[in-house]
């Protein structure tokens, strides 16, 4: 999916549902050590309603299929083609707050406000305690 | 007007830990080179500019911009803009980029500008660096004193140099030398997130 695509699915607004999107790569270490977090997440569907989508920034889409062959994921995973030519304002519209470093990890709410989480979760509880702060 | 003493004084704290703004004064440091020897912005006072970087070994964003730092050096140097990189990550965090791997890394790939550690991040908080690679240019006024012209990355191209159409250093460099302002002056880019020697 390029940029620009995923932006239109980024900024919809036709959704109740709560969505989390984190931005990684499998170069990344502190993004490949909190991927567990977001998986229980997407396990456990009795304890919460909020959608998980894996943004990959990797350099090309065969390292990544790499990285899940070792390591597959439940959650949805994206793949941006063209993040390493993108028009820099890209990164802005994702959070304003945002300079790019990653992890990053965005919440979309069911009013549509957006959280940010500008650096790695220390464990699961620190990402629930996150997400309860960021749903009331 | 006390009153607003006071409020600027409990805001304090939260300006020296902001970005660095354009048209700021550059906070000077003394940090230990791969060669053994301090350096300091004061060391330079013959140069138009500075090139800052914040670096390091491990990261892969950091690598692939790595050649490009050394052509910046090799650019500029002579023109009064020479590189200094600072790596600001925790030696403890990431020992790929403790003092004895920077050192490699310096010589293997042949340096031609200083490499300073910076484990503590102190320099790298002042300049409210974020990330790696992340260029902070550097430009001297008619005083002598070094301000912030641009700050962001290097070109609009992490994976390959020969893709990227905007330069974003080397054109902010020929609008100085024109005595005009960088334009952008600040552009933002996917990097590595610095390892902060110790948890926010």
């Amino acid at each position: 999916m390029s940029v620009e695509e995923f932006l239109v699915e980024y900024q919809a607004t036709d959704s109740d549902q709560p969505i989390l999107y984190n931005f990684w790569a499998s170069w990344c270490g502190p993004c490949v050590k909190e991927l567990p977090y977001f998986e229980s997440l997407s396990n456990d569907e009795d304890e919460t309603e909020i959608k998980v989508v894996l943004v990959s920034l990797d350099f090309g889409e065969e390292r990544l299929l790499k990285f899940l062959e070792k390591q597959p994921l439940q959650s949805e995973v994206i793949f941006l083609t063209d993040w390493s030519g993108a028009d820099e304002a890209w990164i802005s519209t994702v959070h304003p707050d945002w300079s790019g470093a990653i992890p990053i990890t965005t919440l979309k709410s069911k009013n549509s406000s957006r959280a940010a989480r500008l650096d790695a979760f220390e464990n699961e509880a620190d990402l629930l305690g996150w997400l309860e702060e960021h749903t009331k | 007007m006390r009153k607003l003493t006071l409020f600027l004084v409990a805001l304090l704290p939260l300006m020296l830990s902001a970005q660095l703004s354009i048209g700021d004064e550059a906070p000077d440091f003394n940090l230990i080179n791969v060669d053994g020897d301090s350096v300091s912005l004061a060391d330079m006072p013959e140069t138009e500019g500075i090139i800052l970087v914040f670096t390091c070994n491990h990261c892969p964003v950091a690598k692939l911009y790595e050649q490009r730092i050394i052509e910046l050096d090799a650019a500029y140097a002579d023109e009064g803009y020479p590189v200094v990189a600072i790596n600001p990550n925790s030696p403890r965090k990431k020992p790929l980029d403790n003092y004895p791997n920077m050192q490699k890394r310096a010589e293997e790939k042949g340096y031609t500008f200083p490499y300073l550690a910076d484990p503590t991040g102190e320099t790298a908080k002042a300049y409210g660096a974020t990330r790696t690679p992340e260029i902070y240019l550097l430009e001297r006024d008619d005083e002598g004193k070094l301000f912030l012209a641009y700050t962001g990355a290097i070109d609009n191209n992490s994976a390959s140099a020969e893709d990227a159409d905007a330069h974003y250093v080397a054109e902010a460099i020929a609008n100085l030398k024109k005595g005009k302002a960088a334009d952008p002056n600040f552009t933002k880019a996917i990097g590595c997130t610095i390892k902060w020697a110790s948890t926010k």
